[in-house]
């Protein structure tokens, strides 16, 4: 059963969060506004074609912002024929109406009493637009925790996995004393960015903190520095320790990769088993500088074999040929 | 697998030494614990993972065990979180 990594449903964000987090927002309409509307979008809408009554295709769950164009064009039509789309757009399950560049919205629209909450911000639309999409990105983003250590091997995001005792911690402070960076010890909070990139963050409560049994609570930060420890990284290398089993196939080669999935995101993983005799911190050394070079478009395991296929083939020749 | 949602009755809430004793009941049991609070689950036996949920007063925390034994490590973990401790000296 994996109970470890069961991934959560999206977190509520409304816009009594969106007006805390963002303090150039006001609103306009406090007495009718509802804001417990929840955002469920991090994407914005810019609604131009929807105020001019063209509703096909408008995704009303987005935030929606009324830059200069829409701002001219409320501002530019009289209010009859305005009314109306106007009406049917405030009607929609709009999360809320962003007005930027401290331009008002027309004053029949406040009279309207819609509890869709209108809000002004003196920033301008492509600011606004940024900040929200931070902001919402941030906070609408898919969690997940994670049993493990998270930590920074020459700029390489590795997370140690393993049964608890088989030595993660020691492992960390192994690599921490190398030089290398935690990010957080036993569990870690993996977010979700963009659709394909896990970034692991360190509790605000425990932060640089681990627990070495028989010596209790200690503190990397104080105790390696500040080098020693980051707040986020982008997870990239799962290694899993686990005891030496001699039934158990190990890979040899290097030359075929296996991934674990975390919230459906496949992460490179390699499986490292422990026995008396292994370095395992310069194991992991080693494995997080191969990693590199595979980036950079070097696979060792690749180039010797295909060294020797080409070896093979010219002495094939030969023998044909003598 | 048994799972229970139990609200912290302890005064002072979750703190360090508190923590501690969690972590030491639950290594005397098989199966695993684990505490999970919004999107966070930790394992009861690791008191850095108690510890992260930062527990206070009247916190819902929802308990799961899973092994031979889960039924009176629910039970006795469940108990610790909703009673003050008896013997408060001995933490």
């Amino acid at each position: 059963m994996q109970l470890k990594d069961r991934p959560t449903r999206l977190n509520h964000y409304s816009i009594k969060n969106l007006l805390h987090d963002l303090d150039d927002l006001s609103l306009l309409n406090q007495d009718s506004a509802n804001l417990d509307n929840k955002i469920n979008s991090k994407l914005i809408s810019r609604p131009g074609l929807a105020l001019g009554g063209f509703f096909n295709h408008f995704v009303e769950e987005r935030v929606q912002v009324i830059g200069k164009i829409e701002h001219a064009y409320l501002h530019s039509i009289d209010e009859e024929t305005l009314i109306p789309s106007v009406k049917k757009f405030l009607e929609k399950k709009i999360s809320c109406v962003i007005f930027s560049h401290d331009n008002p919205p027309p004053s029949f629209l406040l009279k309207m009493e819609t509890p869709v909450p209108v809000l002004i911000t003196p920033t301008s639309t492509k600011n606004i637009i940024r900040r929200i999409g931070e902001v919402l990105e941030a906070n609408l983003s898919k969690k997940t925790s994670i049993h493990g250590v998270l930590l920074e091997v020459f700029g390489i995001g590795i997370l140690l996995k393993g049964n608890s005792g088989i030595g993660k911690s020691e492992t960390a402070l192994a690599l921490i004393e190398r030089g290398h960076r935690l990010i957080s010890d036993d569990i870690v909070q993996i977010v979700q960015r963009e659709d394909n990139e896990l970034y692991g963050i360190s509790s605000d409560v425990i932060e640089h903190h681990m627990e070495i049994r028989g010596i209790g609570i200690i503190s990397i930060r104080d105790l390696f520095g500040a080098g020693s420890i980051r707040k986020v990284k982008k997870l990239e290398l799962i290694i899993e320790l686990e005891d030496w089993q001699e039934s158990r196939e190990y890979d040899r080669l290097g030359l075929e990769k296996k991934y674990d999935m975390i919230m459906g995101v496949e992460i490179q993983k390699k499986l490292l088993p422990i026995r008396p005799g292994r370095n395992i911190p310069i194991l992991i050394e080693i494995a997080a500088k191969n990693f590199r070079l595979e980036l950079m478009g070097i696979n060792a395991a690749k180039n010797l074999s295909d060294k020797i296929d080409t070896i093979i083939s010219k002495k094939e020749n030969e023998n044909k040929e003598s | 697998m048994k799972t229970k949602k139990v609200e912290i009755k302890v005064e002072q809430g979750i703190h360090a030494r508190r923590a501690a004793y969690i972590t030491k009941i639950s290594n005397r049991y098989n199966c695993s614990i684990y505490f999970r609070r919004n999107d966070l689950q930790v394992n009861a036996k690791s008191i850095i993972g108690i510890m992260m949920l930062a527990l206070a007063k009247a916190c819902i925390v929802e308990v799961t065990t899973d092994g031979v034994d889960e039924e009176i490590a629910l039970e006795e973990i469940s108990q610790i979180l909703v009673s003050n401790f008896p013997n408060e000296e001995m933490l």
